[in-house]
Parts: C-alpha cells; sequence; structure tokens
C-alpha cells in the first residue's frame, strides 16, 4: 500500500472520445520503476506497440511526475514525458522542470496519459481532479507564451500551469517540443506527438497535498542532502549565479566544445563573446522551480543590435552550443533572440541548431545552393538567416520543410552524400560535447535508449573531473562499457525517475545519491528501498527500454557515430588527434553489452530480462 | 629556460589578470614549480586559491590539465615541463 509520495492515482484521457477514467498507481508500478521515466516507459511498454506510427492515434503521450515531486525534497518539481518518438521511432523520453509538475502533482495525480487523438484541436483543463476538455480553435496558431497567458485570462486564474505546444507542434515539425512556463520538454519531437493529437495544451490547477509516511526519518534523509548541497563547491557558489553557460569555458578549455556542425572544435572556440563572462553581462535576474533553493535559471537581456530588448529565460549551455556554436553565430545578443524564438514557435533548440549548422555546412560545400535556401547566403556566421531559417522551420516554408524533421531526414530527402555531415545518432541531434575528447560521455550518445542524449548517462568523471565511482581519463577507452552502464542507470533511477534535478546529482551527491533516494523513498513512501533496489529500477528502465528498441527495429549497427567522430580527428585544442575509431567504439560497446549481461548484438538476455522481472519484455522478445 | 604559457578558465581569470600568461622557468621544472612562481607572481589572493591554508598542499578543488590532460594520469605535481606546454586551471564548476 502506498503510503506517501503518490497521491495513488493515474488520469486517462482520450481525446478520440473526449472521456477520461482514473486508475490506482500500483504499489508494484511504485516499487519497480518508482515515477517519472519508469513510469513512462514502462506504460509505453506495455500499450504502445512498437510498431506504432508515432503520429498516429495509436500512440501515447505520458506525463509522469516522481514521488519526491511536490514534497519537501528540494529540486523535484521535474516530470518525464514519454511517447514513442516521431524523430527517432525509439523511446522519446525528454523532461522538463519550472512549476507545472508538482501543479500536476498537487492536483492529484502521479501521471496522465493521453491516448487516441482529437479530431478538432482541444485542450485539457484539469482543475483539482474535475478534468474537462476545451476547445482550442482560437488558440491554434498562437506562440507558446501567448498561449498560456490566454489560457489563465480565459480560466479567470493566473496562477494556473500550462503545457502547451507552439507553431511547429501543430505543424509536426519532429524536432518540435513542449513548453511550460519557459521551460522546454525539448527533445525527441514529443510536441509532435502532442500536435498530432489536436491537444494544443494542457492547464492544470491544484490544491492538494502530497503525503509523508514518515516525518522524522523523511527530514532526516532531506537533511543530509541539504548538507551535501551546502558543502558542494560548486552548487551555490557558482552554479546559482551563473547557471550553465560556465561549461562553455570548460569545454572550449577541454578542446570539446563542438563547433560548425562538428567541423571547427578546438579551431573556434568562442569563449569571448558566447562563454560565461559575455553571458554574466546580460544578466537581468533569475529564475527558479517550485522548490528549488538554487534558482540557477538565469534571465538575459539582449542589448545591442536588432536584438536590443529581447529577454530570455536562458540560453542553457546546449542552446549555446547549438544556436551559438554549431552556426557559427558568436553572438550572444542573435543566440539569446534565437534562444526565445524556438521557445515562442516550440521547437527544441538543440535539435534546431544542429539543423541549421548542417544546412550551413552544406550550403559552404556547395551542396545545398542560393536556389534552395531562396536567395539567402546561408554561411556559418549569418545570424540574419539563422532566425529567418528557425521560423521557416517551425512553419516548414522553403528550406524549413527540409529540415523540419531533423538531420537524419533532411538528409535524405538532399541526397548528394549529405548524410556524411548530418550529426545525429539515432536520429537524435548530438549534445554540445565533442566526443571525441570523452570516450564514456560519447559511450552514452551511442546507446542511450533516445539517441545521442547528454542527460541519459551523462560522464561528469570526465567532462568535470569528478572522482565518482572513481576518476576517469577521458581520452582513454578501457573501462569505458562499465563506467557507462553505472552512469545511465544511476542516473535514471536518481533524476529521471525519482524525479530530481541532474544538477544536484553532479554537484552535490554523486558519491551519496543512490543510498539518499533509498533512505528518501523509504521515509517518503512506506515502500522497503536499499541502494541496490534504487540502482536496480534504473537497470530495468534501461532494459525495458533497450526492448521496446529492440522490436521498433534497432541492432547494434545504430549504436554507432557519425562518420565524422569516426574518422576525423580533432585538428586543434586541448584534444587535438582524438577520435573514435570503429575499433575503439567496437571494444567499448562489447565491454558495455558484457557490463549490461546483453548479447554482442546488445540485445538483453532473456536471464537479465527474468532477474529484473521483466518477464513481458523477455517473451515479447521470444516472440520476434 | 623554459616558457609555459598558464590558462586561467572562468572565474580563475581574475586572479591572474587574464586568461592566458607565459611564465619562464628553469629547465626540467615541475607542474608544483610553476605553481609557486605563479605564487610569488599574483601575491595572496592566488596562494588562497590554489593552496589548502592549512595544510599547505594544493586544492583539489582546482582542476589541473597540463595539454590537455587531467595531470592525475600524468605524474601529478611532479609531472616536468617542457617547453611550450600549456597548463589550465580550472575552478570548481559544472552544469548542463
Amino acid at each position: 500500500m502506498l503510503k506517501g509520495g503518490y497521491t495513488g492515482r493515474i488520469l486517462r484521457v482520450n481525446l478520440t472520445d473526449k472521456t477520461f477514467t482514473e486508475e490506482n498507481t500500483s504499489e508494484e508500478l511504485a516499487r519497480n520503476f518508482i515515477g517519472g521515466a519508469g513510469f513512462g516507459v514502462k506504460i509505453l511498454f506495455d500499450e504502445v506497440p512498437a510498431g506504432a506510427d508515432p503520429l498516429g492515434p495509436e500512440n501515447k503521450l505520458i506525463f509522469a511526475v516522481g514521488p519526491f515531486t511536490g514534497t519537501a525534497v528540494p529540486c523535484a518539481s521535474r516530470m518525464a514525458v514519454t511517447a514513442k518518438s516521431p524523430l527517432t521511432g525509439a523511446v522519446g523520453m525528454a523532461l522538463s522542470g519550472g512549476y507545472f509538475p508538482a501543479e500536476l502533482k498537487f492536483a492529484g495525480y502521479d501521471a496522465l496519459i493521453i491516448e487516441g487523438s482529437s479530431d478538432k484541436p482541444v485542450y485539457l483543463w484539469i482543475d483539482d481532479g474535475k478534468v474537462s476538455f476545451r476547445s482550442a480553435e482560437i488558440l491554434w496558431g498562437t506562440r507558446t507564451f501567448d498561449c498560456q497567458q490566454i489560457i489563465k485570462d480565459e480560466l479567470r486564474d493566473q496562477n494556473i500551469r500550462v503545457a502547451c505546444i507552439g507553431p511547429a507542434g501543430e505543424n509536426l515539425s519532429k524536432i518540435a517540443c513542449i513548453i511550460n512556463e519557459r521551460r522546454a520538454v525539448g527533445r525527441k519531437g514529443l510536441g509532435a506527438v502532442m500536435g498530432s493529437k489536436n491537444l494544443k495544451a494542457i492547464a492544470v490547477r491544484g490544491s492538494g497535498e502530497v503525503p509523508v509516511f514518515d516525518e522524522e526519518a523523511f527530514k532526516e534523509a532531506r537533511s543530509v542532502m541539504n548538507k551535501a548541497m551546502k558543502e558542494s563547491h560548486v552548487l551555490y557558489p557558482s552554479f546559482s549565479h551563473t547557471g550553465t553557460p560556465a561549461v562553455m569555458d570548460l569545454t572550449c578549455e577541454l578542446g570539446i566544445f563542438a563547433t560548425k556542425n562538428w567541423s571547427a572544435t578546438g579551431q573556434w572556440a568562442p569563449v569571448e563573446t558566447l562563454g560565461v563572462e559575455a553571458n554574466n553581462s546580460r544578466k537581468i535576474g533569475r529564475e527558479r522551480c517550485y522548490n528549488c533553493p538554487v534558482g540557477c535559471s538565469q534571465l538575459k537581456l539582449a542589448r545591442e543590435g536588432s536584438y536590443a530588448g529581447t529577454l530570455t529565460e536562458g540560453p542553457e549551455f546546449e542552446s549555446i552550443y547549438s544556436l551559438g556554436g554549431q552556426t557559427g553565430v558568436g553572438n550572444i545578443d542573435a543566440v539569446i533572440a534565437a534562444d526565445r524564438l524556438c521557445d515562442e514557435l516550440g521547437v527544441d533548440t538543440m535539435s534546431a541548431g544542429v539543423a541549421v549548422g548542417f544546412a550551413m555546412e552544406l550550403f559552404e560545400r556547395g551542396i545545398l545552393t542560393k536556389e534552395d535556401t531562396d536567395g539567402v547566403e546561408l554561411r556559418f556566421g549569418n545570424d540574419e538567416a539563422m532566425m529567418e531559417l528557425l521560423l521557416k522551420i517551425a512553419y516548414r516554408r522553403g528550406l524549413g520543410e527540409v529540415l523540419a524533421d531533423g538531420v537524419k531526414a533532411a538528409a535524405a530527402k538532399i541526397g548528394k552524400s549529405a548524410e556524411r555531415y548530418a550529426m545525429h545518432i539515432k536520429g537524435l541531434e548530438l549534445p554540445a560535447y565533442d566526443v571525441r575528447g570523452a570516450k564514456a560521455h560519447g559511450l552514452n550518445y551511442a546507446t542511450s535508449y533516445t539517441g545521442a542524449d547528454h542527460n541519459r548517462g551523462y560522464a561528469f568523471q570526465e567532462i568535470f573531473g569528478i572522482p565518482v565511482p572513481y576518476a576517469v581519463d577521458r581520452f582513454a577507452i578501457e573501462g569505458k562499457g562499465k563506467l557507462t552502464k553505472w552512469n545511465q542507470d544511476v542516473r535514471c533511477v536518481t533524476c529521471d525517475c525519482a524525479t530530481m534535478c541532474a544538477f544536484i546529482l553532479d554537484m552535490a551527491l554523486p558519491d551519496i545519491a543512490v543510498q539518499n533516494t533509498a533512505d528518501l523513498m523509504k521515509s517518503l513512501t512506506g515502500l522497503e528501498f536499499t541502494a541496490a533496489d534504487v540502482e536496480a529500477v534504473g537497470e530495468r528502465v534501461n532494459n525495458l527500454a533497450r526492448v521496446f528498441n529492440v522490436l521498433s527495429g534497432f541492432t547494434r549497427d545504430d549504436d554507432t557515430f557519425p562518420e565524422r567522430i569516426l574518422t576525423e580527428p580533432l585538428k586543434e585544442g586541448n584534444s587535438k588527434g582524438q577520435y573514435i575509431s570503429r575499433e575503439d567504439l567496437n571494444k567499448m560497446l562489447n565491454e558495455y553489452y558484457a557490463a549490461r549481461e546483453w548479447t554482442m548484438q546488445g540485445v538483453p538476455t532473456e536471464e537479465k530480462l527474468l532477474s529484473l522481472g521483466l518477464e513481458s519484455a523477455a517473451a515479447a522478445l521470444k516472440k520476434k | 629556460m623554459i616558457t609555459v604559457k598558464v590558462r586561467a578558465v572562468a572565474g580563475m581569470a581574475k586572479l591572474l589578470e587574464g586568461s592566458e600568461q607565459s611564465v619562464s622557468l628553469e629547465k626540467d621544472s615541475r607542474i608544483v614549480d610553476l605553481l609557486d612562481a605563479l605564487v610569488m607572481k599574483y601575491g595572496q589572493p592566488f596562494a588562497e586559491k590554489i593552496y589548502k591554508s592549512k595544510t599547505g598542499e594544493v586544492n583539489n578543488e582546482i582542476r589541473l590539465l597540463l595539454n590537455g590532460r587531467d595531470i592525475a594520469f600524468l605524474n601529478g605535481l611532479d609531472t616536468k615541463l617542457k617547453e611550450g606546454d600549456s597548463l589550465s586551471l580550472i575552478p570548481p564548476l559544472a552544469g548542463g
């Protein structure tokens, strides 16, 4: 019986029939999957056929918070949104923070499952357990910030929280995102899934409280977390003041800040114009998620040129990489404006920036010409062209129609060997870190269940030098398979399932997170959890997601890198000469599969799945 | 004599009057000798950051890379320097 942490209820909404039901959150689900991405992956596996059309009515969109969400655990207003990704065809799971996750919990739900699709644009209104379907016909076409405000005005409550799509999601761009407040469920095209269901927005208001099983023990477990946060030399002293842009200075120094479609890493490293000092010069305030004492989100105001006066919450490091580094636009004001524009249009800053950078390289090489770019000189550094192209992507106009579904699809449309320059893995555009200089970080990109996804198994040992569980040489190949399993399993359960902000894991809790999660779970929910049980949840989710992907047709061949990473050593900088050869990739994969107890084809063995209680997954693989 | 570069990342640049410096040292100097030379040049504020006050040990929160490599994977502070080497000083930072 769930005695705390969970509301005990899951809301299931059918958009085709405009009906809804409530189900109990089972103890089995809580014990084995905890919440967040765990719930998302489990429900996706059970209810969505691997062969489903991601933009068809069979796909489901699962919003799941964690038992920590909405409680006194700091930094836990996080939700995982899961569906079959239209961008990759694999599991699509992305998270966001802010206030919406906590509000969904207060409204009474551990998860929200959206099925079917509406014949006309609608939005969902969840008001403390009262659910209604409201017309979104006049909202269709609005940008995300306006949409949120109009809904709050219509429902006459400025404290409503809204998650919505913008024009990109409405136009089924496979790199469309979902925006809540100014936060993004950024990646994997989940905005297009919402658009395909004609669901413009979800509005939520809740006044409930989350029960706690053992207040004293819960307070004690929280104090361990709070103490570790206070003792961090990074979290409050610097991270809360600068946010993520400091990583730009770091990765430039390491020689792994990927620039100009990954062709100029180490050669063009624009710290002066896009690094932490440049970002600080534009800072006018900060934002925080619900119940977060850190407040790392920086509000920045563009100051110069035609961008002056544009405000954004961000840009985060990854957006600086994609909209500045990848495009060659070394102009902080342009990046601020591009960041805001992507949020308003509801398109993933990361995939969009990489797509623009990809098109720029093709233009520089003559593979795309002015005829393809509507007369625009689409060269690296052309900020005006970038801004115009972001709009075109959202509205599928001109070259935007080609790029709106990501670089893999764009390369297939363009032909002429464009795929050699398409920087994606399994269809998901690569995040910031040039993995030629950080091999475990790279192995995670190659093997993560969502595609090239830094947050599923971030190798903080290599990037930040954190020696947990041990110190690691970022250039070494050996040992990276084992390390990647650990990074993926621990991050999955402590951050994606619990839910908890991953920055707290990296900056305060790396050595105690698993035990702390067990102690918080026990005291909050009344369920027995050891550290081993917690780590097993992370392993279970990674295995189940892998089986979904295998059933969707993914093989070892898809656990790979773009050609550039496999064949082009870095030319300059502090990672000069580094790359990951096919031989080294194979060595790392073999070690990773062995650590995971999968076959050498990357398929979870029956023995492994049964040991994790995944009988239905084992049976499904047998049938294949 | 050899000339090596010192690169100060993010907040460290304030302590060294800029993000890049050249330092001249005796041949066969080690990293620890370079740090001592920097303390001589930049004084107390730098010393307080780079050394733990009670023990005099180098503050291991400051990440030291030699030509991009964590010095823990070389010979630590005893690593010998050569002409043109570049030492990066990185303060505690993290992010996404």
